[in-house]
């Protein structure tokens, strides 16, 4: 990635594709992102956590994840006391939402619940393509309801996040997702969340001619509620969505398209709305 | 074909209630399959049965029955077989 705005002029080429390093330069922008989309969609959270760039084996089997995505799932090997290398209780996160669900499992919610985090991911993609990173950012926004609530709030944070990258100057299209994981199971479960409408992308061109999904808005119904056994006041299980963020491809698309007058324009984006 | 695609069926929460007496053309997704569930029984049943089904039909639509999903994996068993005689 062609980076001009760096003030050392370095442009050293990452040592492994999709494992970029951030300049100070691109970090000042996110993090007027950040605050942007606290200000917007994370207002109401109860909490806003940075998450560690690991997470309990056992979360990411609880949602399902292990089973359905083994091949995108990255694990952390150690050898303590100079042994064999050996898989741990840790494994690196494919989703931010996974950090939030054990914090409300077994717990029963009298009101809507939202939490909002940061948190570093990892999936073993195995297309190399700009934006296609394998460890990424993603600033995820959760919301745990009743299944009308649920769905209302999906909605209307999706039109929003729509309305704001729109005012932003990126294309900002609403699309059914047709990518969410990559792979073969990633083919059946876009084929299947497509007909139920359960997740949705915004897009945005990332690079020449290449246009992804910069931020997704999508409806979990029951399945982390049972998974964690998180119930309502009825002892139902709790539905879920929840409202994504993609930092670094959010950023490769405004850089696409602003170069380095990206905090110049998001100032002003900001002044006008 | 269908009794061994019922015992796999049979390995998942959602599906264990229904997977012995559901009809075949009966609809799943009525009967409590999810999405994560289809995921994870693809992948069950490429085991079971040896094979990998093709990208096109890693569908909903394929998932709909225990008819339609016998008719996917047959072709795929079916074509390995004619391949390695």
């Amino acid at each position: 990635m062609n980076r001009p705005w760096t003030s050392s002029g370095l442009e050293a080429e990452p040592a492994a594709w999709g494992v970029e390093l951030s300049p100070s330069e691109d970090e000042r922008v996110l993090e007027l992102l950040r605050a942007n989309i606290a200000r917007r969609f994370g207002h109401s959270a109860a909490e806003h956590y940075v998450a560690p760039p690991v997470i309990a084996r056992s979360a990411v089997e609880r949602a399902g994840y292990a089973d359905s995505f083994p091949h995108l799932l990255g694990t952390v090997h150690t050898a303590p006391g100079g042994s064999v290398q050996a898989p741990t209780d840790l494994v690196l996160p494919a989703s931010g939402c996974h950090h939030i669900y054990p914090l409300v499992a077994g717990r029963t919610l009298t009101e809507p619940l939202m939490l909002s985090l940061e948190a570093r991911c990892f999936r073993a993609e195995d297309t190399e393509e700009p934006g296609r990173l394998r460890s990424f950012r993603m600033y995820e926004v959760v919301y745990l309801g009743s299944e009308a609530e649920v769905e209302t709030w999906r909605d209307d944070v999706l039109r929003a996040a729509a309305a704001w990258l729109s005012g932003l100057g990126l294309s900002a299209e609403t699309v059914p997702a047709n990518d969410p994981f990559f792979g073969r199971t990633g083919r059946l479960l876009a084929s299947v969340q497509r007909t139920q409408r359960l997740k949705w992308e915004i897009t945005a061109e990332v690079a020449q001619d290449t246009v992804q999904a910069v931020a997704s808005a999508n409806v979990h119904k029951d399945q982390f509620g049972k998974a964690f056994e998180v119930t309502g006041p009825q002892g139902a299980p709790l539905h879920s969505a929840c409202l994504g963020f993609g930092m670094d491809r959010l950023l490769l698309a405004l850089r696409h398209l602003y170069g380095s007058e990206v905090m110049h324009q998001l100032r002003r984006a900001e002044e006008h709305r | 074909m269908q009794e061994q695609i019922r015992a796999v069926m049979k390995e998942f929460s959602k599906l264990s209630g229904v997977a012995g007496d559901i009809s075949e053309d009966a609809d799943l997704w009525e009967a409590g399959m999810d999405s994560i569930t289809s995921v994870q029984l693809l992948l069950r049943l490429e085991e079971r049965f040896q094979t990998e089904l093709p990208d096109s039909v890693l569908t909903r639509e394929t998932f709909r029955s225990i008819g339609s999903l016998t008719e996917a994996l047959s072709a795929q068993v079916d074509q390995k077989g004619s391949r390695a005689s």
